[in-house]
């Protein structure tokens, strides 16, 4: 079962994997699609990383939440932002833009997760600066592949810069 | 995924670490070919001249070591992103500084991802494993659409790509 504690009026955190670390990876996860959350939570939690993950569901929240403003003041910064490009209130470019041009932000790694296969939007959101970007597989075994694949580069290859640097 | 021989770009002065990343990419069954750059002032021109020919496709990924005697690779960096040609090349920094703010300024400076510099041959077979297996076999890249083909001299054969180099970043339409 999962694992579920609130820490915001949109927001869910879940903390997965087996190894304990001293400061466990915080995953930002912007999705509305509550199916593509349970795969990508079922695939944490098989993962041997620790993660906690945090689910916002709109943009307008998801900008709130890596500004730490309220309701999300307390809300831990996030290693990595999984980024779905069809979400509500505020759209996922204009998401990308502000943070990815706002200095005080820019260096929070984004991986845009979508459907979308397009070229345009692929080029769009490398143009945006985002720092990497993935089509969510068909098929739970794919689906779990990509999601732990994506957390073994960033998590275990990958220095991340550390959450008092930014 | 695309199936075809990936460019990749390895901007390094040491010529051992080169050859270990080089052979370990080559295990992984990575099917590419690798132009190498020696000095920072090479990068520069390797660069200009990618920004100027827009018949040259992009390479699919630039390994790029921020350390090199002449070159300061944060200003590199900013200098490539500010290129609307060059904007969306992803590149890969590795640096044996562990300075946080070191690190973040990459990031600012819009790096894809920073790593550290494998200095052991496990490092490398793990890097090597793991840039095949994100980048090259789950990441979509903006190089995957431009349908074009470089030969092993490095000469573009064709460039049908779907959309002008010159999408300036930050815009939102």
């Amino acid at each position: 079962m999962r694992e579920n504690a609130r820490i915001g009026p949109a927001s869910t955190t879940l903390t997965t994997g087996i190894l304990m670390k001293a400061m466990p990876i915080t995953v930002l996860l912007v999705e509305d699609d509550e199916e593509d959350i349970f795969l990508i939570k079922d695939a944490m939690e098989k993962s041997k990383l620790t993660v906690n993950l945090e689910i916002i569901h709109n943009g307008e929240d998801a900008l709130l939440y890596i500004r730490q403003e309220e309701p999300f003041a307390q809300a831990k910064l996030p290693d990595l932002i999984l980024l779905d490009l069809n979400i509500p209130k505020k759209n996922a470019w204009a998401v990308l833009k502000e943070i990815k041009t706002d200095p005080l932000l820019r260096s929070f790694p984004v991986t845009i997760l979508t459907t979308s296969n397009q070229d345009p939007d692929i080029q769009r959101a490398y143009d945006m600066g985002c720092n990497s970007y993935v089509t969510k597989p068909v098929g739970l075994k794919e689906f779990q592949r990509v999601i732990q694949t994506i957390e073994a580069f960033w998590f275990t290859i990958v220095k991340l810069p550390s959450r008092t640097s930014r | 995924m695309v199936l075809r021989t990936r460019e990749l770009v390895i901007i390094d002065d040491d010529d051992e670490d080169i050859l270990v990343l080089q052979e370990s990419l080559a295990n992984t069954g990575l099917d590419f070919h690798l132009t190498i750059i020696h000095k920072g002032c090479e990068a520069v021109r390797y660069f200009e001249q990618l920004s100027h020919n827009s018949l040259e496709p992009n390479p699919d990924l630039i390994i790029l070591d921020l350390q090199l005697p002449d070159l300061n690779g944060i200003d590199l960096l900013r200098t490539i992103r500010n290129d609307p040609a060059l904007i969306r090349i992803p590149i890969i920094a590795y640096t044996g500084l562990d300075d946080g703010k070191h690190i973040a300024s990459c990031y600012k400076a819009g790096i894809n991802c920073c790593i550290k510099k494998p200095t052991t041959i496990q490092d490398a077979t793990n890097l090597a494993n793991s840039i095949n297996d994100f980048w090259f076999k789950t990441l979509r890249l903006p190089s995957d659409y431009q349908q074009s083909h470089s030969t092993h001299n490095g000469t573009s054969e064709q460039n049908v790509g779907l959309l002008p180099k010159t999408m300036p970043r930050g815009v939102v339409n």
